[in-house]
């Protein structure tokens, strides 16, 4: 995976003497960029309380890498910080899809949900500008 | 990033904890509501938060963006200017820094509430396309930084006068 990444990070890292916030802008205005027109959908229906959570990633022409990390992040409550296993990623492909078997939320609880990655622009598995844009989430029936 | 959602119902509890402590015991906001292109103070609880606690501005369906922490342990509170336009929600994120965070888990984080730009105080934060500010801190040195401010002051008093 992370010789894919070469071309883009030789790019951005074309500024090798500037200042490391400087660059550290330079590599999110860059990702941001390429990353700003991708769609974003979520499903329709909402997960329940314990109920399972699929969410995709990726796809061609973006700039990811794995680890991967799903948090959620309920309003005004304690957020879950989920290490996603390097299985639920395709180097191929580019895309990942992992599924939580119980979203630790009681009902009616509102939320947002977002990734990060091992790109490393953050000091830890941190969301970034940029991984927003190529996420969906998807929902299926509670299991019985 | 997704846009705020709301779960389910179901009758299946076992995957739930237990409550998690109010926000005030973990930091402070003021105002809870900013104004467009006004300054937010949070206040962290320095007992739970020894270091500087890393803390994110999350845009549902946008993105995050972290707001630039100090390298050493000064001051206990982190004032930012809101420059986001009116009406526009976002939450905080609050967490310990890395270096200090349980491997297993991360009890010492926690996110505010839907807060929402209410109205505006100028609209000179919001000159340029993307978020671009200043920060300052005890080095008296000045970084433009892709994201909001934030600033950090030493010591236990607030030379604002506006925080508790």
């Amino acid at each position: 995976m992370l010789p894919s990444l070469a071309p883009s990070l030789a790019l951005s890292l074309a500024p090798a003497l500037a200042p490391r916030r400087t660059l550290s802008l330079f590599l999110g205005l860059a990702l941001f960029q390429s990353l700003a027109a991708t769609a974003f959908t979520t499903s329709n229906s909402p997960p329940t309380q314990c109920g399972p959570l699929t969410v995709n990633w990726g796809g061609p022409n973006q700039t990811i890498a794995p680890p991967f990390t799903l948090l959620v992040l309920p309003l005004d409550g304690s957020p879950t910080n989920i290490s996603l296993p390097d299985s639920s990623f395709n180097a191929t492909t580019n895309t990942g899809t992992y599924t939580l078997d119980k979203l630790p939320l009681k009902s009616a609880t509102q939320f947002v949900l977002t990734m990060g990655d091992g790109f490393g622009l953050f000091p830890s598995h941190l969301p970034h500008t940029s991984q927003s844009a190529h996420i969906t989430f998807s929902s299926t029936s509670p299991r019985r | 990033m997704s846009l705020v959602q709301t779960v389910g119902d179901s009758s299946d509890a076992s995957c739930l904890t237990a409550e998690v402590s109010t926000m005030s015991s973990f930091f402070t906001l003021s105002p809870l509501n900013p104004s467009q292109c006004e300054s937010q103070v949070l206040l962290w609880n320095s007992t739970r938060y020894q270091e500087p606690p890393l803390i994110r501005v999350v845009l549902p369906g946008d993105r995050a963006i972290n707001l630039v922490r100090p390298s050493t342990a000064i001051g206990k509170y982190a004032r930012w200017e809101v420059d986001r336009r009116e009406g526009t929600q976002f939450l905080l994120l609050v967490q310990p820094p890395i270096s200090s965070q349980n491997p297993t888990g991360n009890s010492d984080a926690r996110t505010s509430p839907l807060i929402t730009v209410t109205g505006k105080s100028s609209d000179s934060c919001l000159s340029s396309g993307l978020p671009s500010s200043t920060i300052t801190g005890s080095t008296s040195t000045a970084t433009t930084v892709y994201g909001p401010s934030i600033s950090t002051v030493p010591g236990p008093t607030d030379p604002s006068g506006n925080v508790k």
